[in-house]
């Protein structure tokens, strides 16, 4: 009995240890990659084929190219400028989610706090860009 | 090759073989009890028996080396399917300038969140 008991504790310790690993890793960083759509006959961009079928899916524009790729650290203030006058920066960082804010130019956009799990992407987009296009960004936890 | 009957090796055994008589009984109890008395042998001395509690924790930890061989592989292998199909997720948002519709999407193949604001408008504020 008492030999039952030490073992269910010592399995419980594996356990518990085992599975409590946080999604980021110290001093991780997140790849952070701004998009241009629109429905013109320009072809997409080869470097977007790993997010586009699920852009086709979810958007449906005929055409994303890629304007600027940053891989920001995780960490609170981090900040990275874009194309167009887009900055993103990071607040209330932990070990799974973390908010974002976007800005274009001095004009605060948006502010979201986002989970985020190892290779799903979130996309952040409508933001109006250039010439009747539309920006979107694309957060993914490598 | 001449095949010997059992009767005839109990007899040649008899014959070869003295059986010591046996001995009273009242006398052999108190003999068995005398020398069960005097404790192990000199024999038994040198490997002293492990304690019991040396044997529970060699068995707990026994258990746990096995079970965690085999199933640690499985809940990771589990764990990261788990993770697989949960997708990032959007907890919170707030808009600081006009928009007409805000949608949120989960693509399910890919695990992706995609927010989509319609008709923003950049340069008015809310």
């Amino acid at each position: 009995m008492r030999e039952r008991r030490t073992t269910m504790w010592l399995l419980l310790g594996v356990f518990v240890l085992g599975g409590s690993a946080p999604a980021f890793a110290a001093g991780g960083s997140l790849s952070v990659r701004m998009l241009e759509a629109d429905n013109s006959d320009k072809p997409s961009s080869p470097s977007v084929t790993d997010i586009a079928p699920m852009l086709q899916r979810t958007l449906r524009f005929s055409s994303y190219r890629l304007l600027a790729t940053r891989r920001m650290v995780l960490r609170d203030g981090e900040a990275g400028a874009f194309n167009q006058g887009v900055t993103v920066r990071f607040s209330e960082v932990s070990d799974k989610s973390l908010t974002v804010e976007v800005r274009k130019g001095k004009q605060r956009i948006l502010h979201t706090r986002l989970l985020l799990r190892r290779g799903k992407p979130v996309v952040l987009g409508g933001i109006p860009g250039e010439a009747g296009t539309s920006l979107i960004l694309v957060f993914i936890l490598p | 090759m001449s095949r010997l009957k059992w009767s005839e090796i109990r007899a040649g055994l008899r014959r070869e073989c003295s059986v010591p008589e046996p001995g009273e009984a009242k006398r052999f109890w108190i003999d068995f009890r005398a020398r069960a008395r005097l404790g192990p042998g000199p024999e038994a001395v040198g490997s002293a028996p492990l304690r019991p509690w040396v044997w529970r924790w060699r068995w707990a930890l026994a258990t746990v080396a096995v079970v965690g061989l085999l199933v640690f592989p499985l809940t990771r292998r589990v764990g990261s399917e788990q993770t697989r199909e949960a997708g990032s997720e959007i907890e919170a948002i707030e808009v600081f300038v006009p928009y007409s519709a805000l949608m949120i999407m989960q693509d399910q193949e890919s695990g992706a969140s995609v927010v989509w604001l319609a008709d923003l408008e950049p340069g008015k504020d809310t």
